[in-house]
């Protein structure tokens, strides 16, 4: 294969988008039949740098927020079904083991509560204005920081639900089969349980990853210059609705690219099951 | 676990910590150089927004300043707001370092403050009028004269004092006569004239403690003009950006919602002669 270096490659294309806006002007300017046709196009082709700009923050927002909530949101699964089997010897141990196991049942399920109960409107809202009025510790400098804290922490309730279901769908056999082999809890989780549960995870949460691209508009009310927000100042500012539409297709564009990763990564993770 | 699927894995966080280190990093940056210069350099006029953080509502015109601003060769962090009663509240909490702004506006946060101070104020006047339809013209000639006897019996100054503290109408309108206002007007319901308002912009258009009360220098304007056009007041609470598309749709008969008069605005929409004196400031911490 012959490498053909970078800058000729981009004076290449250069060439060809030239050619192409010449090719657009030409029917612009020319007045012909589709000629309004084309000044529109024009318009529109001269919205996209700033409207892929402002995908950017979309798109860092959305991956680094649903990556974050996996992690967590893995504890808090494992917390809500979190048991103790009942015995009936009780000595102290066991009893302190008890407690602890269902303060943090208690705990996980109060979290999930409160976080799929209240707006992510709002509590992006507390976390960016009211937790620093109420003590300076809290005041988050960075706009993408306090959006990337309220999306994990919100998108965390969501997927441990998710998560919780993936793992309760795996019959109880195989980790009764797994303890009695020997493996201890937190070993046959991970070897048996969770491997066999990624695979069903992976629908649920391509579709809750989606649902968080397209909510990420609601930064827009800390100031952060989003996808969203930045078509609706392009539409108020030059006073065109057109621009809605290279909006949409960048936010097909994003959706597609992640429906088709997802897509791949079931077919991969098939071969457990 | 696979090995391919650990460092795929890996890999994916490694990204992430990648993007969160430049995303949120760009700030903390900043931030470093703003306390070092907060003593040396007092933002007194647009020149000196290179670098800083600057607060704006979104489709106004201050925003519109700043996009001429940047086009220009100036580089600083926008902070587009909904909502102008935000850009204080990050001016107070200290992640901006200036509120470019309405003058109007600035004064009702920098009167009796300790927080807030006025560093600036803009030679251009930018005074503000009723804004209505292209096709409303006859209804546009009836609040004219309506504005014009507010002025004349007094009215206009009475309200003024009760919103500012001062006459910020004063010099705008010289009105020696009684106008006689039309009445071959209409309106989009019989007997009402709708108002386009966006409250939330104190101290023209807010609401009482309670949040149920529109009150402001726009909101007894408007009642008053309704009181001499014989007509019934509605105020439709509409957000800034969408305020001008509402009356294009016919929502509202007239915009009385500190309208700036513009030469754009001019062209797509009749604008009254100015009522209210502004221009835009810029608004700094104390």
């Amino acid at each position: 294969m012959r490498l053909t270096p970078a800058c000729v490659v981009i004076s290449k294309w250069g060439q060809k988008l030239d050619n192409l806006w010449a090719w657009i002007d030409g029917f612009a300017d020319g007045g012909g039949e589709h000629a309004a046709l084309f000044v529109e196009l024009r318009k529109i082709i001269g919205w996209l740098p700033a409207l892929i700009e402002a995908s950017w923050i979309t798109l860092a927002l959305t991956v680094t927020s649903v990556v974050t909530a996996l992690v967590f949101s893995v504890f808090l699964a494992l917390g809500k079904i979190a048991r103790v089997q009942s015995q009936r010897t009780k000595s102290i141990g066991q009893l302190v083991t008890r407690g602890i196991t269902t303060a943090i049942r208690w705990i996980s399920s109060g979290y999930v509560f409160f976080f799929r109960g209240t707006p992510l409107l709002m509590q992006l809202f507390f976390i960016y204005f009211t937790l620093p009025l109420i003590n300076p510790v809290f005041n988050i400098k960075s706009r993408f920081a306090a959006a990337w804290i309220a999306f994990s922490l919100n998108i965390a309730a969501y997927l441990a639900e998710i998560i919780r279901a993936a793992i309760q769908s795996i019959p109880k056999g195989q980790l009764e089969a797994a303890r009695a082999v020997g493996l201890s809890y937190m070993q046959s989780m991970r070897l048996i349980v969770l491997p066999q549960a990624y695979k069903r995870m992976i629908p649920p949460v391509c579709n809750e990853f989606i649902m968080v691209l397209k909510d990420s508009s609601l930064v827009s009310i800390i100031a952060l210059t989003d996808l969203t927000y930045k078509t609706t100042m392009l539409a108020s500012n030059k006073a065109s609705s057109l621009v809605y539409l290279p909006a949409m297709a960048i936010y097909l564009v994003m959706t597609a690219f992640f429906t088709v990763i997802f897509n791949r990564a079931e077919k991969k993770l098939g071969g457990y099951e | 676990m696979k090995d391919h699927a650990k460092r795929a894995i890996a890999l994916l966080l490694a990204i992430v910590m990648g993007t969160l280190l430049f995303a949120c990093g760009e700030s903390d940056e900043t931030n470093a150089t703003t306390i070092q210069a907060q003593d040396a350099i007092v933002i007194d006029s647009p020149a000196k927004f290179e670098g800083k953080k600057i607060s704006v509502q979104s489709a106004t015109t201050a925003s519109d300043s700043m996009e001429i601003l940047q086009a220009n060769g100036l580089t600083c962090q926008l902070f587009p707001y909904k909502k102008v009663t935000q850009c204080f509240d990050d001016l107070l909490l200290g992640r901006v370092d200036a509120v470019y702004v309405d003058s109007v506006v600035a004064g009702h946060y920098t009167k009796d403050s300790s927080k807030f101070v006025r560093t600036w104020i803009s030679d251009e006047a930018e005074p503000m009028g009723i804004c209505l339809q292209k096709s409303s013209d006859k209804l546009a000639a009836a609040i004219e004269a309506a504005i014009d006897t507010l002025n004349y019996n007094g009215k206009m100054e009475e309200i003024a004092k009760k919103n500012f503290g001062t006459d910020e109408t004063a010099g705008l309108r010289n009105v020696t006569e009684q106008p006689v206002i039309p009445t071959d007007f209409t309106t989009v319901k019989k007997g009402v004239l709708a108002v386009g308002v966006e409250i939330g912009y104190p101290p023209m258009e807010y609401t009482t403690d309670d949040g149920k009360t529109f009150i402001g220098f726009d909101i007894d304007l408007a009642n008053e003009l309704g009181d001499l056009l014989g007509l019934e007041v509605e105020f439709v609470n509409t957000s800034w950006e969408g305020i001008f598309a509402g009356l294009e749709k016919g929502q509202y008969d007239c915009i009385i919602s500190s309208v700036s008069i513009t030469p754009e605005r001019l062209e797509k929409y009749i604008i009254t002669e100015p009522y209210i004196a502004n221009a835009l400031c810029i608004v700094t911490a104390a």
